[in-house]
């Protein structure tokens, strides 16, 4: 009886190493990209102002979209029908945030259907999106596909309003990374406007999952922020429970899936006043 | 009914099995230990070289350890304290308590760790040992002095073999350790092994790596150490 029970524990134990067949069994130890490299050359800093001289605007963010998933299809009509009833209203977005996980398993289809929702929304309704990385969007070497197909082809990247700065993280391996990290802090430094930072992983979470892991790094990015003006942190990697969260002298948002949930946020940034104001919306 | 006859269950259970549980305590064995390491995968806290020393009270079913472990900018300080039954001689069963202290300029972090350890021998060529614990971090940030909670849990499995007369091979799978409390589910491999080189004293190497972020199968290694000890036994 007792080896009998020993040999089902054993099978259910090499079961749950192939989990993630379907993300590269590979992953199991080896996460075929790693965020020093990604991040070696430092962040990219685009020329890029989506928003002009506007004083104010709304940007649309949208997280965890996970194009190729089996287990739900991706809304993206609905969010053509809402962007349709919202033309001409001071709802209208200026351009597009996505959080991550764009992709299910990191594979070229799904960066390609990803990539055809992209230009509909480029195409239609003039939305560009900033992209981040996400855990999935790594998953059987998509990093690789990233690179190819999301703009601006690089993860760790920043651009200028007249008065704010957008900050974009490579968190897609559960880790900010050293390389990184001292990378952010010396732009930040110097770097005076109010910040908005965006991450697939939320950097605090106050269960223990779906966070970074390391609370060392945590700390540190948590304590970087506090002194060099960031106002306003978004995050995605949760799915089912949208978080808001003050951290003192900023706060953070965690913005549940559009694809698994029907959500998306708008943040109204006014420029004028340093503010920002965040509403999450959900998909009829 | 059922909360009386649990508790007559338990009362009668205790006294079948009182004399297969030893609680007494022996005279100490009283070990030190000093870690010298250095870190090939550099990750935020850990960077080049790093060393710690370590205090160990082994009473038997009472062990007390203490250390502190020094990294470039930040510093560590653990204390912890076990204690419960040997089971028959075959078995200890120990409830644990561990509080770890990590300081940097810009911030401090208190872990407070409460749970279960369970160690047995079952040949005298191999030692298992497991912790299951629950894990209260409680983090200051010094700049705003901003505090923030996190509940998480700690799991660690421990194999040692003693099949060589003085080599002792050993590997460990724990999230986390005497020093480092990551939060679920991070998870360090540790592969070495321990020579004794004459009655009291031991030299050992190991390689550890630690993974980030097993839950959601997105593991990264986000450091790799080679660490090397020397054990004494003072008593």
């Amino acid at each position: 009886m007792f080896k009998k029970i020993k040999y089902i524990f054993a099978i259910l134990l090499i079961c749950l190493f192939f989990t993630n067949c379907k993300y590269g069994f590979n992953n199991c130890f080896y996460y075929g990209s790693n965020v020093n490299e990604r991040t070696k050359n430092g962040i990219l800093h685009l020329d890029d102002n989506p928003v002009e001289t506007k004083n104010e605007y709304n940007i649309l963010i949208i997280a965890d979209t996970h194009f190729g998933s089996r287990w739900a299809d991706v809304p993206y009509k609905k969010l053509y029908n809402y962007l349709d009833s919202i033309k001409n209203t001071e709802d209208w977005p200026s351009f597009v945030i996505c959080l991550g996980d764009s992709t299910n398993a990191g594979e070229e289809s799904e960066f390609i259907l990803y990539t055809e929702f992209l230009q509909h929304l480029q195409n239609e309704y003039g939305l560009k999106t900033y992209n981040t990385i996400g855990n999935h969007d790594c998953y059987q070497f998509g990093w690789e596909n990233w690179k190819e197909y999301c703009y601006p082809y690089t993860p760790f990247y920043k651009f200028q309003t007249q008065n704010f700065s957008y900050y974009f993280l490579d968190t897609a391996t559960g880790t900010i990374g050293k390389n990184q990290l001292e990378h952010l802090k010396k732009d930040m430094q110097n770097d005076k406007n109010p910040k908005i930072v965006s991450s697939h992983y939320p950097i605090y979470t106050s269960t223990m999952l779906f966070c970074l892991g390391d609370s060392f790094e945590r700390n540190e990015l948590i304590s970087l922020f506090q002194q060099n003006n960031v106002k306003f942190v978004i995050g995605g990697h949760i799915h089912d429970r949208p978080e808001s969260i003050n951290l003192g002298t900023f706060s953070q948002e965690v913005i549940s899936s559009f694809t698994y949930e029907n959500t998306f946020a708008l943040l109204k940034v006014n420029e004028a006043n340093q503010s920002t104001q965040f509403t999450l919306k959900t998909l009829n | 009914m059922k909360k009386n006859f649990l508790f007559f269950f338990f009362l009668f259970s205790g006294f079948l099995f009182a004399n297969s549980f030893d609680f007494s305590l022996k005279s100490p064995s009283i070990f030190l230990r000093s870690d010298f390491s250095y870190s090939l995968l550099n990750n935020v806290k850990k960077t080049g070289f790093y060393s710690s020393t370590r205090g160990t009270l082994d009473f038997s079913t009472l062990n007390v350890d203490f250390g502190y472990q020094l990294a470039k900018g930040n510093s560590d300080f653990t204390f912890r304290t076990m204690y419960g039954p040997n089971i028959q001689n075959k078995m200890n069963l120990k409830f644990a308590f561990t509080l770890n202290h990590t300081n940097t300029i810009n911030f401090a972090e208190n872990n407070l760790v409460f749970g279960i350890h369970y160690d047995t021998q079952p040949s005298e060529i191999f030692k298992f040992a497991s912790h299951l614990a629950y894990l209260l971090k409680l983090t200051n940030i010094s700049t705003s002095n901003l505090k923030i909670p996190n509940h998480s849990m700690e799991i660690a499995l421990y194999f040692d073999w003693f099949a060589l007369e003085k080599l002792n091979p050993f590997l460990y799978v724990e999230t986390s350790s005497f020093f480092n409390h990551f939060l679920f589910c991070s998870v360090i491999f540790s592969l070495g092994c321990n020579y004794q080189i004459i009655e009291k004293l031991s030299l050992g190497t190991s390689l550890a790596v630690t993974y980030v972020d097993f839950f959601t199968v997105s593991p990264y290694h986000s450091e790799i150490s080679i660490n090397t000890f020397v054990k004494f036994q003072i008593r």
